[in-house]
């Protein structure tokens, strides 16, 4: 039954979507998931660099669409808003991230230690093996930008999406998000000069 | 000249061409549902428990100004004064003897 359903789903435009949404439907949110949920994932993953974090971050985005996508007013379109909402809750898991880290000693000890946001020492699943050590070098030099240089540099960089989709997601001007990725990439060049073989 | 081999960031740029798309987890969409039965369970407990409370806070409330109001209306209960030298002494008055 729930097949049958959802098969009404495969075939729709993006309105007929977010109105399936707006009704509630389930289908209609299953097929969200299906459409916009492996992107997703890679954004806030590139970004966290920690799956599990990434995973839940993507839980709460879609959360947070099914209980506001009331206030969606269709200016944009679906996916810049789910992206826009994507970064913002990547971010707040980075700030909160880091203040856990500044506060280590002051947390109880039944709450975790550490957080999202440092080095990690992490490798991209999706990279060859061959390119391991380089891509772990190259993530560990994003992690260690500031927040909002790090998330323009992955977006432009990692998932490659254009500049002024980045403009429309972070909610900043072309220039803006010009001078931020160019000082990431001047900060990556300095710690990765360490890196080459 | 080739560039990759004088900029660093370049040579490391160069790993990302050959990145693959890492899908999501098959039980994502499951996971996804039970977290947001839970979060509207435990909304629903939230809504039931601050009504409770708010109906709670009124009846202390009120039970309060009842006690307050029968006590107000007891001070008052006092003997209606009788005569012109009556209702001068309830005010705290003295007769004047030309009266």
């Amino acid at each position: 039954m729930f097949e049958v359903v959802h098969q009404r789903y495969a075939h729709l435009n993006e309105q007929e979507l977010i109105n399936g949404l707006r009704r509630g439907d389930e289908a209609a949110f299953r097929r969200l998931v299906e459409c916009h949920g492996d992107r997703l994932y890679m954004l806030v993953l590139n970004i966290l660099q920690d799956p599990m974090e990434a995973e839940d971050a993507l839980q709460e985005v879609f959360i947070r669409v099914h209980e506001s996508i009331g206030s969606f007013r269709g200016d944009a379109r679906l996916s810049s808003w789910l992206y826009r909402i994507a970064v913002h809750k990547a971010l707040e898991k980075l700030r909160v991230g880091k203040l856990r880290r500044r506060f280590a000693h002051w947390l109880p000890a039944w709450m975790p230690r550490e957080g999202t946001g440092g080095s990690t020492g992490w490798v991209h699943p999706g990279v060859r093996t061959e390119d391991r050590e380089k891509a772990r070098a190259l993530f560990e030099a994003i992690a260690a930008l500031p927040d909002r240089q790090r998330i323009s540099f992955t977006l432009v960089q990692v998932q490659g999406m254009s500049y002024d989709e980045v403009c429309s997601v972070m909610g900043l001007g072309k220039k803006a998000v010009e001078s931020l990725i160019s000082r990431a990439k001047a900060n990556l060049r300095k710690s990765l000069a360490n890196h080459r073989p | 000249m080739d560039i990759h081999k004088n900029d660093p960031l370049n040579e490391h740029l160069a790993v990302l061409d050959g990145i693959s798309e890492v899908p999501l987890d098959d039980q994502f969409y499951r996971r996804l549902q039970l977290k947001m039965e839970l979060r509207k369970g435990i909304k629903e407990r939230r809504a039931v428990r601050t009504a409770v409370l708010t109906v709670g806070v009124l009846v202390i409330l009120l039970t309060f100004n009842l006690i307050w109001l029968d006590s107000f209306e007891g001070q008052q209960s006092t003997v209606a004064p009788e005569g012109v030298a009556g209702f001068a002494s309830y005010y705290d008055q003295q007769l004047s003897p030309d009266l």
